[in-house]
């Protein structure tokens, strides 16, 4: 039995390079909320939002063989929405809201040069919306979260090398893999 | 004034054009910008949007059950949902015809291949060659260089060639489809042709203006060439640029110096010619379609588009000269306009059995691949399947 709700990021990554359209879906159902959350705060409109993330996924899919994520999948999720709604500001034609702001921020604002701590303050930008998150969305998105732990985190929490835990994730991917290849089965997922 | 410097520095970060300095204003400012909407979305509207998201991605190159509706009511009922919809996409995926069959024989990339017809029609295979000079033209010497361009390297003319020199003589460069090649024209100019194109040039440009014609694709890097121009009135001499004139199907292309593609194959919509860097002008020169005469001027980054009439829009210029990078870049591509661009590179025949995909695919592969690799990266996708007899491709839906 595979759950893909415990799958870490970095494996549905890899996954869904290989066109594993299980992982595209829990990739989806972890993101999807958070991400329509900051961009309609950005945008303050629901058909932008939906319109942005609409595209992002999208992209997702059909770029999913030739990405390659420069940090991670958040890392590439976050500042793919970013980069889309900037656009959408860019080409909008009434709204001087932005433009004003941003004026005001060149003029004196502070920028952060540090782009890795940039990264960071978007990543807990967009997660700060998950407070907003009516709850059953928040427990799927929170739960992934807490999985992510690094292989050095879980190697120290088991007692066991590094590279043993490497591994181990390695031939669980595999297997996995060739699973996949293999006749019908029912995969049972337990939502809660 | 301070209005236009912001929105200046958006579209110039969407251009992927700006400083660290710049970009890192940008990205600080959005942290800081606009963190709440007036009203919160309720839970109700939030699911709606989200589902609605979900059933346009379903409708695009999206496999039909993959993406589930989710958050029932009840936990019981989000079970079976979940399981029928997967059981219906195992049953899509498992029990269908394969989606992609496999070659028996692969097809290779195309290579540097192209034939030169000299000013008394000789013919000689520029492929076959090996390098070192080739011919010998009144007034240029021809020679193939070791990494297989054409070189043209202009020479003092004998006296004999210089009385039988009246008219313009002219040669011609053309690859054959699943053919590339480089030439680099007597002014120093260096023309990059595609598959299927060919490009004819006077041996000897002069000194009034330099013209060529091509048909199919070629990528130029124009060279500054100047003359002395004595000024009638005051008697002193200037130097004055010599314009490169570049005509196809219809069009004209008029440079100074510049890097640009042409895209002039005939069984393509428009012609397309996009900047990316210097200015040219690009006219209609069609005594034929005098509809909209005119000539538009264009800026790096921008792309005309000629068929009857001309027109400007941005362009992406990777995906124009993505040729001449080793790769087939795709933007918004339908299937037809994919497979006409294969076809050529890789010397195939393509038809079209049952209904015809609709979709639109974005993507860049390499085209020093076979065949296959570029196919199963497209029919991965589950919109397109492909059969292969020979060189003769049927695409599916």
């Amino acid at each position: 039995m595979i759950d893909y709700t415990t799958l870490q990021d970095a494996e549905l990554a890899s996954l869904l390079r290989d066109g594993d359209h299980r992982a595209y879906t829990e990739i989806y159902l972890r993101f999807t909320p958070v991400l329509h959350a900051h961009a309609y705060a950005k945008l303050h409109d629901r058909d932008d939002a939906k319109d942005v993330v609409q595209e992002l996924f999208s992209a997702l899919w059909v770029k999913r063989e030739s990405l390659v994520f420069h940090s991670s999948l958040t890392g590439y999720l976050y500042t793919s929405l970013r980069n889309r709604i900037l656009n959408v500001i860019a080409h909008k034609k009434v709204e001087s809201e932005h433009l004003t702001s941003l004026q005001q921020f060149m003029n004196k604002g502070q920028a952060i040069t540090d782009h890795l701590l940039r990264r960071k303050q978007l990543a807990e930008l967009i997660e700060k919306e998950v407070a907003n998150l009516p709850p059953k969305m928040q427990e799927i998105f929170i739960l992934s979260r807490n999985r992510q732990l690094s292989h050095r985190e879980i190697a120290e929490k088991l007692d066991i090398s590094e590279k043993t835990v490497k591994n181990q994730i390695n031939n669980a991917l595999k297997i996995l893999r060739a699973r996949l290849g293999l006749g019908v089965y029912i995969i049972l997922v337990l939502f809660y | 004034m301070q209005r236009v410097k912001a929105k200046e520095l958006l579209q110039k970060y969407n251009k992927g054009q700006c400083t660290e300095e710049e970009i890192a204003l940008i990205e600080s400012w959005y942290l800081d910008f606009r963190q709440k909407p007036p009203v919160e979305l309720s839970e109700e509207e939030r699911i709606a949007d989200i589902e609605d998201i979900c059933a346009r991605l379903r409708s695009l190159s999206m496999p039909r059950s993959s993406l589930i509706p989710f958050w029932k009511r009840t936990a019981a009922a989000a079970a079976i949902l979940i399981i029928a919809g997967l059981g219906l996409w195992l049953y899509h995926s498992f029990l269908k015809t394969p989606q992609y069959v496999v070659f028996t024989e692969d097809i290779g990339p195309g290579s540097n291949k192209a034939i030169l017809t000299l000013a008394d029609g000789a013919r000689i295979s520029l492929t076959e060659t090996k390098s070192g000079k080739v011919a010998k033209q009144p007034g240029v010497v021809i020679s193939k260089t070791s990494d297989g361009r054409l070189i043209y390297k202009v020479n003092d003319m004998s006296s004999s060639e210089r009385a039988a020199a009246t008219a313009t003589l002219y040669n011609t460069i053309e690859t054959p489809r699943g053919g590339q090649f480089q030439v680099i024209l007597p002014d120093g100019t260096a023309v990059w042709l595609n598959a299927a194109s060919k490009l004819t040039f006077p041996v000897n440009f002069s000194d009034v203006e330099r013209q060529v014609e091509m048909t199919g694709e070629a990528y130029f890097e124009v060279a500054t060439k100047e003359k002395n121009k004595r000024s009638s009135r005051s008697g002193s001499t200037h130097r004055e640029k010599i314009p490169f004139l570049v005509k196809s199907g219809g069009q004209k292309v008029e440079v100074l110096a510049t890097r640009f593609n042409i895209n002039a194959y005939a069984d393509e919509p428009a012609i397309k010619t996009t900047l990316l860097e210097g200015a040219v002008r690009v006219t209609n020169d069609d005594a034929r379609r005098q509809l909209a005469a005119g000539s538009v001027l264009l800026k790096p980054g921008e792309q005309s588009l000629f068929s009857g009439s001309l027109r400007v829009v941005s362009a992406d210029t990777e995906e124009a000269i993505s040729w001449k990078s080793g790769f087939f870049k795709f933007n918004d591509e339908k299937i037809e306009s994919i497979m006409r661009k294969l076809s050529r590179w890789y010397d195939i025949s393509v038809t079209y059995e049952g209904d015809v995909p609709n979709e639109e695919y974005n993507g860049k592969v390499p085209r020093y691949e076979n065949i296959s690799q570029v196919l199963k990266i497209l029919a991965k996708t589950k919109t397109v399947r492909f059969k292969a007899e020979g060189r003769r491709i049927t695409v599916m839906k």
